[in-house]
């Protein structure tokens, strides 16, 4: 890696070929199908694609908290500071959970509970990972909740009594309550009004900053990626089809899923006749075929594309395409001086 | 939240007014003269009269319903049985305590053996556990109450020798009848319970405290349990009748001296009074047991007091006062 701010960066997290199955009635879902990638710390990781691209399996595999059945864990390794979670005891994996990774959900509305009290809550999570006295915990939840922009005499009122924007504030005041090295925040904008979800990146953000906290921000939304993230990664069919820095994904993009995901976005400063949303649906994870996942819907598919799966080519330093047209990107020298810089 | 206890206890007024009404204007239409029925039939006419006289069955209607309710609140009289010639409050304390310990002890096993099970059942959906409960739920359902204390009986006592058949004495009469009397209220707490708690286990709230690293037993308790319980109080409250209505009948298998045997002894003798005073006495009970559960439930889910007075009238009331100074200006703007 020769990238100018990883260099120097230590892995906090590394995901490697993680394979996870649900066993349904109706069939076996591959919803992730060897994910590899890694998080350094203090970056901010974009986990891109469609619902049902596997995202959230991702996110529960690291956290242990795939539902067992019908998920399973084929194969693969999730590193944390470079120790292996997969394989962990469930009590193992306690100790972890909300103290080395917080996550945040996508609905706010209903992953507090509704008969605790917003303090109490935040309280828990603190009093179960630090050895303190629940009156410190509480004094210590009440900061919290300051920290998140909201009154600390709000302690004692209930989620009912709260906005959504200001409930995921809630559930991101438990989620790093405990200063996590990973947040994992999972789609946390999809659910709220637009003027909320730039206040609740905002605060993610600067949360980070302040911690140091790494951060894997899942999302279906470019928008959030571009304003909030330092590498994407473009998950499609339970594969990661391209990643690389931000430049690499919003000028370079190769992989022809990237690129129908920006023809579907609507721009201010083009003018375009017609948006481009790819054609076709998500590809059944129930059914997905031995070649490359997306040929249904690809405008560059062709009889090479179905032999077996395409490779990774690195394109360019940290720039990987999962696509049999990938090509170097030799004839970009400002991203070769930059890389090497 | 003082403003709902308060006014839900004065409801509990209205309702035991409301009974007295009912029961009083019930009683006024049957047949009969209770000053006749008091005296017995060698009484003459002038005695009955004058005994209807000093009774004051000749005063008019509302005036006998007030003098009932006085006599009631201030002297806790209720009359005088028929049969026994004894005043009506005094029998029924001496019944009180059976019927209480019956329905409370029921209803005290049907809780403690139908809600954990249920609990149990949910947490393994479609495990054997889960189905083996689930099926006995739906055989406690299906047992009749009187045949299943006869059986019981003809087993335990007659043949076994094990309990005693009826009456009182000991702790071991009051095995047979507890435990048939709470059979039914068991089996829809495993019910309501296990399909209550079938629905929170899914809630994200759950899946927020395992993130939490909370312990699996401590996420289903104090996350899932205590959401759950809603229906469940509710489902305990509606058997709570269902156990008052049962132990009219279990008092009379297993002869237990308790306020449903006394009513359906007194209904039968047409002990007017009596029927009267036990009606009071188990609406007073009812109300009371009501009350309890919905206080409960203010403390289980502080949503519903929000929905009472919270939220909603916090703005409504700032509304008002926004308007009223808005209008004030423009009064000003307009005078001056
Ligand atoms: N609890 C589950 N049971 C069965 N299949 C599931 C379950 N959760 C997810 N899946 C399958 O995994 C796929 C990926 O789901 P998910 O990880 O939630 O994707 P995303 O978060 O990107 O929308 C889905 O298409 C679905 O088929
Ligand atoms: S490998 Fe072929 S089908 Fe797959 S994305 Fe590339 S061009 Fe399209
Ligand atoms: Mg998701």
């Amino acid at each position: 890696m020769v990238e100018k701010n990883i260099q120097n960066n230590e892995t906090v997290l590394e995901v490697d070929d993680l394979v996870v199955h649900y066993n349904t009635e109706e069939g076996v879902a591959e919803a992730v199908n060897g994910m590899s990638f890694t998080l350094h710390k203090g970056e901010t990781l974009g986990l891109v694609g469609e619902t049902g691209a596997g995202k959230t399996s991702v996110a529960l595999a690291i956290m242990g908290l795939l539902p067992v059945p019908p998920s399973q864990i084929i194969r693969g390794s999730i590193k944390l500071n470079g120790e292996e979670l997969v394989g962990k005891k469930n009590k193992e994996m306690r100790s972890i959970r909300g103290d080395k990774i917080g996550m945040i959900f996508q609905d706010p509305m209903t992953s507090l509970n509704p008969v605790m009290s917003v303090g109490d809550q935040i309280a828990e999570v603190i009093r179960l990972h630090e050895n303190i006295s629940k009156g410190e915990a509480s004094v210590k939840a009440g900061k919290m909740l300051e920290k998140v922009g909201i009154a600390a005499d709000r302690y004692k009122e209930y989620p009912h009594q709260f906005s959504g924007g200001m409930k995921q504030r809630v559930v991101i005041a438990i989620a790093l309550a405990c200063n996590p090295n990973i947040l994992i925040a999972d789609e946390p904008t999809t659910a709220l009004d637009v003027t909320i979800q730039a206040q609740v990146l905002e605060l993610i953000n600067d949360l980070k900053k302040d911690y140091g906290t790494s951060v894997i921000l899942i999302t279906h939304d470019l928008g959030v990626v571009a304003e909030t993230c330092d590498r994407c990664a473009v998950v499609y069919a339970g594969e990661i089809v391209e990643s690389g820095s931000l430049e690499d994904i919003f000028l370079h993009a190769q992989h022809p899923y990237t690129k129908g995901l920006f023809g579907s976005i609507p721009r201010l400063d083009v003018i375009v006749e017609r948006l481009h949303p790819i054609k076709g649906l998500m590809s059944d994870p129930m059914t997905l075929p031995e070649y490359c996942s997306f040929y249904d819907r690809c405008d560059h598919a062709c009889e090479e594309c179905k032999q077996g799966e395409p490779a990774c080519m690195e394109v360019s330093p940290g720039h990987i395409v999962r696509c049999r047209l990938a090509h170097p990107e030799a004839m970009k020298p400002e991203s070769w001086e930059k890389g090497q810089a | 939240m003082w403003r709902y206890i308060i006014k839900r206890i004065l409801l509990v007024f209205v309702v035991i007014l409301g009974v007295l009404i009912i029961i009083f204007i019930l009683s006024e239409i049957t047949p009969g003269n209770p000053a006749a029925r008091l005296l017995g039939t060698e009484a003459s006419m002038e005695e009955i009269e004058a005994k209807a006289e000093s009774m004051g069955l000749n005063d008019p209607v509302i005036v006998q319903f007030g003098r009932y309710v006085f006599n009631f609140v201030t002297k806790l009289d209720l009359g005088q049985s028929y049969t026994t010639r004894q005043p009506v409050w005094g029998e029924l304390m001496t019944r009180y305590p059976y019927t209480l310990t019956l329905g409370l002890l029921a209803t005290a096993l049907a809780i403690l053996i139908g809600v954990p099970l249920g609990v149990l059942g949910a947490i393994k959906q479609y495990s054997v556990r889960d189905t083996v409960i689930v099926f006995l739920a739906l055989v406690l359902m299906s047992i009749p109450n009187f045949w299943f204390g006869i059986l019981c009986i003809n087993t335990f006592s007659v043949k076994l020798k094990w309990l005693p058949p009826a009456g009182t004495g000991t702790w071991y009469h009051w095995i047979m009848p507890v435990v048939i009397l709470s059979l039914g209220g068991m089996a829809s707490l495993i019910r309501v319970t296990r399909s209550s708690m079938l629905d929170t286990i899914r809630m994200d709230y759950m899946r927020t405290a395992r993130a939490k690293g909370q312990k699996e037993s401590v996420v289903i308790i104090r996350h899932g349990f205590r959401n759950a319980l809603i229906p469940v109080v509710n489902a305990i409250s509606a058997q709570m009748s269902v156990v008052i209505g049962g132990t009219v009948m279990i008092e009379s298998v297993f002869a237990l001296p308790g306020i449903g045997k006394y009513m359906t002894d007194a209904v039968t003798a047409l002990n007017w009074p009596a029927v009267r005073g036990g009606v009071i006495c188990l609406a007073i009970a009812f109300s009371i047991l009501n009350l309890i559960v919905d206080l409960i439930y203010v403390a289980i889910d502080p949503r519903l007091i929000s929905r009472y007075n919270g939220v909603r009238g916090r703005e409504i009331r700032k509304l008002k006062k926004e308007m009223a100074q808005a209008r004030a200006a423009h009064a000003k703007e307009v005078n001056g």
